[in-house]
């Protein structure tokens, strides 16, 4: 007797419990929004997507979560979010990780298929020397290493890393010979560059500020965006050389699953596009040095397809994708 | 006396009664972090880092700093009372400190763990004061060929910290390199052993095999015992004797020294310095064997290296803005987030924030002498668990800590798949807990009151069977066949070869010294082969 009312009080509460949320067709958005970011807590892109949580937190009136899902160079937050259902609660930080992860198969689908809501932020890489170095201009740098093809080496912050495709890249497009040594990481480069065991070394910008005024243990020969950094203003860029097709730098932008309702994208665009205005979040971005380079709609996509393509023929040309 | 303004300043900002605040939760979540295994400093601080964001710069470090030597005092708990290393970093402490608790001296080994933490801890914040600028460009100047020189020395060392066998020990280094080259070539990119799987893409982290290798193994391994020999040894005393200060005090100041200068270099930090400090131990040790017996220098040294290096490791941060290690990162993260960058001109621009980290870490190392002495008490009441209850808990604590790694249940897996191998790997003759050299371990108190009785080889023989035959009557349950030879068998089996003339050859000597297999030489010849403290 009293297992059978056991069953059936189951059976009840199992129908009453299937029952009882039923998704009702409320407007979005109506939950907290998680946004997985595919690093460890306390990196670049970690410290990107909290500031822009709180920015976007206001737009979309309910909660911003910051989910790290590290791993495999972030091909497990980023698979994670791939596999997503598209309903616009689950968003996540993508970048140029997410082109040579998805070209190098860790990740295993293209790195279009997703909807991409807007590019955030753009960073400068930077061609930094030792200050007692010899070389005073990246010209003199790229033509000792032409001169004595390997003699002159240049630091990577890791085998695969955007900052290998750069220094891979100056070399190609000039024509220099330099000799590529990787590190593990940002950490041991710098500190490799300005104890003098490389000649030089291809870094982010915000890397290189502490030590690059008077004083500083280093010289910055280059910056590789658009325009001349702001802060920076006195290095002259690799454009200004007539150099093209060097990865500029580090970006971060922000994606949702494919496959996501139209009212819904429109929505998040929206918002985001508005959280990119907010104040603190501006504040944020010029206090770690790094510039607004706001994109979305047929522009990001533009941009996306060049992105891959460029970062697809360097990665071939080094022998990392067949 | 303008040279000490800042310092006099660093204190007045330390010692603000919200900083003092910050520091003790930081000291204390420390201790916790440390004494939970698996569960890690950089796991804590990646958490807490964005509850950092409302609080002041120099709070927000002096709270997370704390957690990071916190957790260094904590890590040797488990490792001394379960042999399960708490943190990387202790993962030496679990030979001499297990065996320690395996003769009762469970609250020695864990008062020193302390004493020397707090005595390299405040000796490694001296320096980081005196020579930090000074340290910073050592760290720049260890280029490639000293790092490459580094490793060499490592794997010579590692080679010849096994004395039992060599031809094991290069075997089981090699074991440790094929199991490091699995994941993405840091040189090349490419991929190796990786199966096309993402979750092994970064490679197999330290703190599941170790789990899996000590943790897991020895649970396996106590519940194959009877359950009356599961139970641990009550303490005896709760404090580490004269004689284990007098012992301690040159590998306290040693580790010190070694772990001071690792902790400086990017790469270094608290578990190579604790591996060498062992390592140095070992070698230094008039009684090389008695390491990894219970020797309280084995407890000491790497316990106080592990301190010293976590404390160096922020020179590089602090003077130069490099992060040594992942730690390090996490505290540049939460600098980051209030807009500072460290670098050359911290010392300069925020004086504040450079003294006051410093001055802080003297009252955190106070605070944590203070949290954990009472500690020892508490913890050791651990030992009275029934085993059927601990071991339980053990393992799930191991799960955990496995998990909390990267929050992937591959790393769970790799634990599993390990502890099989690891609980044969424990055969090894030198684990002073199993395989032929039981009845010691299982009584070890009894054995020492024995060889204390009996330290001298011109008894009779009568008078050391008796004693023994006392020890073993305590021991309770009689040990198995084989495992005490009568004296004069083996000799008669093998004459010639262990025995030359009636006596044992001194190969066969060494050989049953090293590998502990008899505790006297069937010749009789001489009577003890192990001394133990």
């Amino acid at each position: 007797m009293t297992r059978r009312r056991l069953v059936a009080a189951l059976a009840l509460s199992l129908t009453l419990a299937a029952a009882g949320p039923v998704p009702a067709q409320e407007k979005y958005p109506s939950q907290p929004v998680a946004l997985i970011v595919p690093f460890n807590a306390g990196g670049g892109t970690d410290l990107v997507a909290r500031a822009f949580a709180e920015a976007l937190k206001k737009e979309v009136g309910q909660p911003v979560t910051v989910q790290n899902l590290p791993g495999a160079g972030s091909a497990v937050g980023t698979t994670k979010l791939h596999g997503s259902k598209p309903d616009g609660y689950t968003l996540g930080m993508v970048g140029g990780f997410l082109v040579t992860t998805s070209l190098r198969g860790a990740a295993k689908f293209p790195a279009t298929d997703l909807t991409h809501l807007a590019r955030l932020s753009l960073e400068t890489f930077v061609l930094a020397v030792p200050a007692a170095s010899p070389y005073r201009t990246r010209a003199e740098y790229l033509e000792a290493s032409r001169k004595a093809p390997g003699s002159v080496s240049i630091g990577t912050a890791g085998a695969g890393a955007l900052t290998h495709l750069a220094a891979e890249a100056l070399s190609q497009k000039t024509g220099a010979r330099l000799n590529v040594v990787h590190f593990a990481g940002g950490a041991k480069e710098i500190a490799a560059v300005l104890g003098g065991h490389v000649n030089g070394g291809v870094f982010s910008q915000v890397e290189v500020l502490p030590h690059a005024g008077a004083g500083g243990g280093l010289r910055v020969l280059a910056t590789f965006g658009e325009q001349r950094s702001e802060k920076l203003p006195e290095v002259p860029t690799l454009k200004e050389a007539g150099i093209t097709g060097v990865p500029p730098g580090p970006w971060q932008g922000i994606a949702a699953p494919r496959g996501l309702p139209e009212p819904v994208r429109a929505t998040l665009v929206a918002a985001v596009t508005k959280a990119a205005q907010d104040a603190e979040w501006k504040a944020f971005l010029a206090k770690s040095g790094l510039a607004s380079h706001f994109l979305t709609g047929p522009a990001l996509d533009a941009f996306l397809a060049t992105e891959i393509e460029s970062l697809g023929a360097l990665l071939k040309s080094v022998g990392l994708v067949q | 006396m303008d040279a000490f303004a800042p310092i006099v300043h660093g204190f007045a900002t330390a010692f603000e009664p919200a900083r003092i605040l910050y520091c003790l939760i930081g000291v204390v979540v420390g201790t916790i972090v440390g004494v939970l295994p698996g569960l890690g400093p950089a796991a804590t601080i990646a958490l807490l880092l964005p509850a950092t964001y409302r609080l002041d710069p120099v709070s927000a470090v002096i709270m997370l700093a704390g957690i990071y030597y916190g957790s260094q005092y904590g890590g040797s708990t488990t490792a001394i009372l379960v042999r399960i290393p708490g943190e990387s970093s202790s993962m030496v402490t679990c030979y001499d400190g297990y065996a320690m608790t395996r003769q009762g001296r469970a609250g020695a080994a864990l008062g020193m763990a302390a004493l020397a933490s707090f005595a390299a801890g405040t000796a490694a914040v001296v320096g980081l004061m005196l020579v930090a600028p000074l340290l910073g460009r050592f760290a720049l100047a260890f280029g490639p060929a000293e790092y490459a020189s580094l490793m060499i020395l490592g794997l010579t060392l590692v080679a010849w910290l096994g004395s039992a066998s060599l031809l094991k020990s290069l075997a089981m280094a090699v074991t440790g390199l094929l199991l490091a080259t699995v994941g993405q070539d840091p040189v090349a990119g490419v991929e190796r052993f990786t199966f096309g799987t993402q979750a092994l893409l970064d490679g197999i982290d330290l703190v599941p095999v170790f789990m899996g290798l000590f943790g897991v193994a020895e649970v396996l391994e106590t519940m194959e015992r009877p359950p009356a020999e599961q139970r641990l040894p009550t303490p005896t005393g709760l404090w580490p004797t004269r004689q284990d200060f007098t012992d301690s005090a040159a590998p306290v100041a040693r580790g010190t020294v070694l772990g001071f200068l690792l902790g400086v270099l990017p790469g270094g930090g608290a578990t190579i310095a604790s591996i060498a400090s062992y390592v140095i131990e070992k070698r230094v040790a008039k009684n090389r064997a008695r390491l990894g017996q219970g020797a309280i220098e084995g407890v000491a040294g790497p316990e106080a290296a592990n301190n010293a290096a976590a404390t160096g490791s922020f020179i590089p941060l602090l003077t130069l803005g490099i992060p040594a290690n992942v730690v390090m990162a996490m505290m540049l993260a939460a600098l980051t987030l209030h807009g500072i960058r460290p670098g050359p001109l911290l010392v300069g621009e925020r004086p504040d924030l450079f003294w006051g980290v410093i001055a802080s870490m003297y009252l955190g190392n106070a605070l944590l002498l203070i949290l954990n002495l009472p500690l020892v008490g508490l913890f050791i009441q651990i030992l009275r668990t029934p085993y059927p209850v601990l071991a339980p808990l053990i393992l799930l604590f191991c799960l955990i800590g496995s998990y909390s790694v990267t929050g992937q249940t591959a790393e769970v897996a790799t634990k599993a798949r390990l502890r099989r191998g690891a609980a044969g790997a424990r055969a090894d003759p030198r684990s002073p807990a199993r395989g032929v050299a039981a009845p010691g371990a299982r009584d070890l108190p009894g054995e020492r009151r024995r060889l204390r009785d009996a330290p001298d080889l011109a008894r009779p023989a009568a008078r050391r069977r008796r004693v023994a035959g006392g020890a073993r009557a305590q021991a309770g349950p009689a040990p198995g066949p084989g495992l005490r030879e009568a004296p004069g068998t083996l000799s008669a089996a093998w004459p010639g070869i262990l025995t030359r003339g009636g006596k044992c050859t001194p190969a066969f000597l060494t050989t049953l010294e090293n590998t502990r297999s008899l505790r006297a030489c069937p010749c009789a010849s001489v009577k003890l082969l192990h001394r133990l403290p």
